[in-house]
């Protein structure tokens, strides 16, 4: 495939003794970088003509984040993430047949107040062909703690080419909810997660490259909602997804353009599809400006009804929009500038869920969430 | 769905035998070290959608393990 | 090596790399004290000033290697490339041509064209023998860029992770894998030399231009390279300069030397070759494969 003249020339090249041939060694983070991101976002009320009883004031949710990522001796990279997340509003608590109209939503009654921290930590080693990490993880909130571990592994193929990767993870999550003698929610319960990957990315040329993941997630144990009534779900879950990436660069316009479509299954009756695009337009050296689109649609799961179903005649059953037929389109707009070692990001994102927008039959919820999200973010790498 | 699901990934596989047949060489790979070209250009804004998707949509699941459960699902 | 040169490394502390850059600069040094045809001492020196006597000169490993990739390029290029065609460069020397104002005459030329062909040297392996009285040798186009070549793999040596080596316009970028940002590097304009051309991304390997931007003379008003034609004597026309992008620096630069040597097939030459390039015409049209 390579010209004659090349060959012979880089022969020749090779030969000399100050040329190393050696194949380079993957290689850890060579500058430390710092990272923090507010993001605050706001649900939008549920529309009065669905409320049946409670408040129509859904989540308002603010997350810090921050991320620390450096290089350890010559073989190895840390990164540390932390994030703090904190809601208030309601949520719904239970369905109803619709009532003077079309309400049939009770939302929970009281604004809820919740916090939630999650730090996590993970050790990568770079080897000569590839690398891999160890990580662990927590997140805890007043009734709600989740512990997480995982191994992971890439290994480059066929010069370079070829990326295959793979892992594995656990999680155990304690769910104790708060005011469970009150309404009766249960107490003390708890779930697995058992998931593993595995990961395919390919050059195409010099401008395009391809990536292919295959996900498996097992849980078991307590998957039931305990806030809200009449919620009652398998014990055991098994989720499928494929993931596909697409990059490709344009020269011509100094722009990155992204694929994404993930194909996704579950045994409790949801298939999902998600597309998306995003267009990186760099605008001189120092400034990228990024839009994004994102179609987003489920079908229900098989247990889901829009109205509970609390005759205890069925074994499984759930009014959680979550698990409803519909679809979401959300529009994201994301400026970043850098500075020397300083990036400044600003994103705005804008998320509408409708029946409407659904490619999949199946029962609809009236519950369905819309919300507006806005970030700023600062990166320092030295 | 599920066709879609097993087809897929062997379209996948002969773009990646067709496309080996032009080696892109180390030297050569300039732009995709760029960091808009990364499969996740910006490691926080991945985590956050990634959460916030989890707690608003029942699919879960992308290009690596899934991470630790939450209550807000 | 008479040219300004830049080393610049990243993720590795002050105090390490102060103590690598004066290993590189002495490995610089080494090479510039063995291959510069100005020092009295150099290895090529010695066999310059041996051409026409009866003796051998005799070579160490490394020079050997450098000529037998001299006549790598000198068969890849159909004779084009030749480390004997230097003595030319004194007949269109740029001082002698100011005083006289005119082109050199077919005598004159041809005088000239007897001492060069890398075809008339004698090797054996270790051994080298000009046979004609006021033969030379040099290694332009190959020895700049072998030592950023090699300085390179000496920074790599010393635990380097990622670093950038540029020796006069010459570069040799080491040691990135695909989670680090690609380095960026100016490509001069030929035609405003304080201006970069172009700026492209390297993530590893070499970048070596060639052209007439940095000697030319100008005779009755024409402008003539410095990049002469061994076969005919002449200079070559048609690039004002040609950058090549390839694995090693030494085989970036001697491509973008054997393109401006063809001249017009210059362009058909590199396409062949496959290497990404940036090539600009004397008019200034550019041609670019690079980071496109």
């Amino acid at each position: 495939m390579k010209s004659r003249s090349l060959l012979a020339l880089t022969a020749s090249a090779l030969a000399l003794p100050g040329i190393s041939a050696v194949v380079r060694a993957d290689t850890p983070p060579t500058e430390t970088s710092l990272g923090y991101r507010i993001s605050s976002y706001e649900e939008d009320n549920l529309p009065e003509e669905f409320l049946f009883l409670g408040s129509p004031d859904r989540y308002d949710i603010t997350v810090h984040q921050f991320q620390l990522v450096a290089p350890v001796g010559d073989n190895y990279g840390l990164s540390l993430n932390s994030s703090y997340e904190s809601m208030s509003g309601a949520s719904p608590w239970y369905a109803l047949e619709p009532f003077d109209g079309n309400k049939s939503i009770v939302m929970s009654g009281a604004t809820i107040h919740e916090q939630r921290r999650d730090y996590n930590i993970s050790l990568r080693r770079y080897l000569d062909n590839g690398n891999y990490a160890f990580n662990i993880g927590t997140s805890k909130e007043d009734d709600y703690e989740s512990w997480n571990g995982g191994f992971d592994l890439q290994r480059h193929f066929n010069n370079d080419l070829t990326t295959l990767s793979g892992g594995v993870s656990f999680a155990s999550d304690d769910i104790n909810p708060t005011d469970a003698s009150l309404f009766n929610r249960v107490t003390d319960e708890s779930k697995r997660t058992s998931s593993a990957f595995f990961s395919v990315s390919q050059i195409i040329d010099q401008n395009s490259l391809f990536q292919s993941s295959l996900n498996l997630t097992h849980h078991s144990g307590f998957l039931t909602d305990p806030y809200k009534l009449g919620d009652a779900r398998p014990d055991s879950r098994t989720q499928a997804a494929l993931s596909n990436a697409y990059r490709r660069f344009i020269p011509s316009l100094d722009a990155a353009m992204h694929l994404d479509l993930r194909l996704y299954d579950d045994n409790f009756g949801v298939n999902s599809l998600t597309f998306e695009v995003s267009w990186y337009q760099n605008l001189g050296d120092n400034w990228q400006i990024t839009p994004s689109l994102r179609y987003y649609s489920q079908s229900d799961a098989d247990f889901f009804s829009a109205v509970n179903d609390f005759s205890g005649t069925v074994p499984h059953n759930s009014s959680d929009y979550r698990l409803a037929a519909y679809g979401a389109v959300s529009g994201g707009l994301q400026v970043q500038t850098t500075l020397d070692d300083v990036t400044l990001t600003f994103m705005v994102e804008r998320y509408v869920t409708d029946d409407g927008y659904s490619m999949f039959d199946g029962a609809n919820s009236p519950a369905l969430v819309n919300f507006t999200r806005m970030s700023l973010g600062v990166g320092y790498s030295f | 769905m599920k066709k879609l699901l097993f087809t897929l990934p062997i379209l996948i596989f002969m773009a990646m035998f067709v496309s080996g047949c032009q080696p892109v060489q180390a030297w050569e790979r300039g732009t995709l070290a760029k960091p808009e070209m990364a499969i996740e250009t910006d490691p926080l804004e991945t985590a956050l959608n990634n959460h916030i998707y989890f707690s608003k949509e029942a699919s879960n699941g992308g290009h690596s393990a899934a991470g630790g459960g939450c209550g807000c699902n | 090596m008479g040219s300004p040169c830049e080393i610049q490394f990243r993720g590795c502390p002050v105090k390490i790399a102060k103590d690598v850059v004066g290993k590189l600069e002495k490995e610089i040094l080494r090479l510039e004290k063995k291959y510069s045809r100005f020092l009295p001492d150099s290895t090529i020196t010695h066999i310059n000033e041996s051409a026409g006597l009866p003796d051998v000169v005799t070579v160490d490993e490394e020079t050997e290697r450098l000529l037998e990739y001299a006549d790598t390029c000198h068969t890849q290029s159909q004779g084009l490339f030749d480390i004997t065609s230097g003595s030319l460069r004194k007949l269109w020397n740029y001082h002698q041509l100011e005083e006289k104002q005119a082109l050199p005459d077919s005598r004159e030329i041809n005088l000239a064209l007897e001492k060069i062909g890398w075809e008339k040297v004698i090797r054996e392996p270790g051994m080298i023998h000009l046979p004609i009285p006021g033969m030379e040798i040099d290694f332009g186009g190959i020895v700049k860029e072998y030592a950023a070549d090699c300085v390179a793999a000496k920074a790599e040596e010393e635990g380097i992770a990622s670093g950038m080596v540029e020796l006069g316009g010459d570069i040799r970028v080491f040691g990135l894998e695909s989670q680090h940002l690609p380095w960026q590097v100016g490509i001069r304009d030929p035609f405003n030399t304080d201006n970069a051309a172009a700026v492209i991304e390297i993530q590893s390997g070499g970048l070596a231009t060639s052209g007439d931007y940095e000697r030319y003379t100008i005779i009755q008003g024409k402008k003539y390279s410095h990049i002469l034609n061994p076969l005919t004597g002449w200079p070559i026309e048609g690039f004002s300069s040609v950058s090549v992008l390839a694995q090693q620096c030494v085989v970036a630069g001697s491509a973008a030397s054997i393109a401006v040597l063809l001249g017009s097939a210059g362009k058909a030459w590199l396409d062949e070759l496959g290497l990404p390039y940036l090539c600009i015409d004397s008019d200034g049209t550019r041609h670019r494969t690079v980071n496109n």
